[in-house]
C-alpha cells in the first residue's frame, strides 16, 4: 500500500461488505425481531442515497458556483429545521420558522469564520470545503437546538404551578422561566461538551478517520477535527441562544400569562 | 363599605367542551368574598382569571374604580395576589422562600424586604416556630408549607388576597389560627379577600363575609 494515497474499495469489495448485512439479518431472525425486511430496505436506501449524493456533490464541486452553493446550503438548513421541529414536543405553535432562522444564522456565522479566517480555501466559497463543513456543523447544531427547545417546553410544562407562582410575585415572563431556559440551554450544549471530553479517548470522529484513511497526515487531520468540534460547539451555543430567545416569549400571552396550551398537562 | 374589586359578566369557556363560567360579583373592603359551589363549577378558574393568569373570553373588572386593563399584569398580580391551593415551595430554606419575590425586578424596585423582626412576628402569629427559618423548605409538613406560602403572599402587602382553599392542608387548630389571622389582616387599610372554600366551619372565624354561589353551567349541545 502506498502511504500517500488512499485505499480504494472495488465493486467486489463493496459487494462483500453487503455480506455483513447477513450477520445482522441472522441476529434479527434469531431474536425474532421482525426487522429483516426493514433492514434490507434501509440498506438499499442508504446505498442509493449515498450514490446519488455522490453524483450531486461531484456535479456541484465541478460547477463551484456561489449561487448554487448558497441555495444548496439554504435547502440543507430548511430540511434540518423541519427535522429539528419534529423532535420538539409540546410546542405551543409550529417551530419551523424559528428553527430555520436559528440554524441558518448560527451555521452561516460559524462557517464564515472557519472559511474566512481558519481554513481559508481558494476561492473562499470552494464547494468541496464549504459544503462538507457546513453539513457537519449543521447536523450537530440541529440536534442541539432540537434538544434544548424540547427541554424548554417540557420543563415549563411540568412546572406550570411554579412559573405561575413567580408570575404572581410580579415576575416578568423571562424571570418566571429563566431557570428552565437555563436547563434547556445546558441540555442542548451537553452532547457537544461530552464529545469534547472523550474525543480521542473513546471515539475517533468520522471526519478525522476519513481524512486519515484518505492519506492525510495524522496531525493535520487532528487539527481539522479540533477546529470542527470547537466550531460545532459555537454553532450549537449560538443556535440555542437564537432559538430560545425567539421561542420563550411565545409561551406567554400579551397579558404576561402562560398560553393555554402550555398550561395543559 | 367601600367597593374594592368588581367583576361584571365575567365569561370564560373551558377548552373542548360545553362548560363555562359566567359570574358577576363585588368585593368590598374589609370583607371576604366566599366562592362556593360544586367542584367543576369553575371557582378556582375564577380566582385565576382575577389574578390574570387565565384570560377570560369577556369581562369588565374594576379595582378601586380603575379598569384592570390600565394596570400592567405584573403590577396587578402584586396588588391582587393569588395563593394556589397546593402550596408552591421552591428550593432553598424557608427564609429563601419568603424573600424570593424580592429578587425579582418589579418587587425589588417597589418594596423593601421585610425585616427579620417582622417575619418572626408573623411566623408566631401563624403558629410557626422561628426555628424553621433556616430549614430546607421542601422538608416542611403540608400544613407548614401552606402557611409559609400564605405568609410569603402577605409580606408582599397586597390589597387583595385570592385564596384557593387556604385551609385544605391545615388541621383543626391551625385552621382556626389561619382564619383568625385573615380576619385580623382584613381590618387594615382597605384590604379584601376572595376565597374558595368548602368548609362552613372556616367561616366561623371571619366576621364579615358574603357568599357568591358559582353554579355549574353548560351550553346546550347541538
Amino acid at each position: 500500500m502506498d502511504n500517500s494515497g488512499y485505499v480504494l474499495i472495488s465493486n467486489g469489495q463493496l459487494l462483500l461488505s453487503v455480506s455483513l448485512i447477513v450477520i445482522t439479518g441472522v441476529i434479527s431472525a434469531f431474536l425474532k425481531l421482525g426487522l429483516f425486511k426493514t433492514l434490507i430496505w434501509a440498506t438499499i436506501r442508504a446505498f442509493v442515497q449515498l450514490t446519488l449524493i455522490g453524483y450531486v456533490l461531484t456535479f456541484i464541486f465541478d460547477l463551484n458556483n456561489i449561487f448554487v452553493i448558497i441555495i444548496l446550503l439554504l435547502l440543507m438548513c430548511f430540511i434540518a429545521s423541519r427535522e429539528a421541529s419534529k423532535r420538539v414536543n409540546k410546542a405551543p405553535q409550529s417551530t419551523n420558522l424559528m428553527a430555520f432562522i436559528a440554524l441558518t444564522a448560527s451555521t452561516f456565522l460559524v462557517v464564515s469564520v472557519v472559511i474566512g479566517l481558519i481554513i481559508t480555501p481558494k476561492p473562499w466559497y470552494s464547494a468541496s470545503v464549504v459544503i462538507p463543513i457546513f453539513g457537519m456543523i449543521l447536523g450537530n447544531s440541529m440536534s442541539g437546538i432540537a434538544l434544548s427547545l424540547d427541554r424548554m417546553y417540557s420543563e415549563v410544562n411540568s412546572h406550570v404551578e411554579e412559573v405561575e407562582q413567580l408570575l404572581c410575585f410580579g415576575a416578568t415572563p423571562w424571570e418566571s422561566v429563566q431557570e428552565h431556559v437555563r436547563d434547556a440551554f445546558k441540555a442542548g450544549m451537553t452532547p457537544i461538551i461530552n464529545s469534547l471530553m472523550v474525543v480521542g479517548l473513546v471515539s475517533l470522529p468520522g471526519m478525522m478517520t476519513g481524512q486519515i484513511l484518505a492519506g492525510m497526515e495524522v496531525h493535520t487531520a487532528v487539527r481539522y477535527q479540533f477546529v470542527i468540534m470547537i466550531m460545532i460547539a459555537a454553532a450549537v451555543a449560538i443556535g440555542c441562544l437564537i432559538l430560545i430567545g425567539l421561542s420563550y416569549k411565545k409561551m406567554f400571552t400579551e397579558d404576561m400569562a402562560l398560553v393555554q396550551s402550555m398550561r395543559n398537562n | 363599605m367601600k367597593e374594592l374589586l368588581s367583576f361584571q359578566d365575567l365569561y370564560y369557556k373551558f377548552d373542548n367542551n360545553q362548560r363555562f363560567v359566567k359570574e358577576s360579583g363585588i368585593l368590598f373592603s374589609s370583607q371576604v368574598l366566599v366562592l362556593q359551589g360544586p367542584s367543576g363549577a369553575g371557582k378556582s378558574t375564577l380566582l385565576k382569571i382575577l389574578a390574570r393568569l387565565i384570560k377570560p373570553d369577556s369581562a369588565t373588572v374594576f379595582f378601586q374604580g380603575k379598569d384592570w386593563k390600565t394596570f400592567s399584569p405584573n403590577e396587578w398580580r402584586l396588588n391582587i395576589n393569588y395563593v394556589a391551593q397546593q402550596p408552591i415551595i421552591f428550593e432553598g430554606s424557608v427564609k429563601d422562600n419568603l424573600l424570593l419575590p424580592y429578587n425579582l425586578k418589579l418587587v425589588s424596585e417597589k418594596k423593601q424586604p421585610p425585616t427579620m423582626e417582622i417575619i418572626e412576628d408573623y411566623l408566631e402569629r401563624l403558629g410557626l416556630s422561628t426555628k424553621i427559618l433556616n430549614q430546607s423548605a421542601k422538608t416542611l409538613s403540608g400544613g407548614e408549607k401552606a402557611r409559609i406560602a400564605i405568609l410569603r403572599a402577605v409580606l408582599l402587602e397586597p390589597k387583595i388576597l385570592l385564596l384557593d382553599e387556604p385551609s385544605a392542608y391545615l388541621d383543626g387548630e391551625n385552621k382556626e389560627i389561619v382564619m383568625s389571622f385573615f380576619n385580623d389582616w382584613l381590618m387594615q387599610d382597605k384590604r379584601g379577600i376572595a376565597m374558595v372554600t368548602h368548609s362552613q366551619k372556616d367561616l366561623n372565624y371571619i366576621n364579615n363575609y358574603t357568599t357568591l354561589n358559582i353554579t355549574p353551567r353548560r351550553h346546550e349541545i347541538g
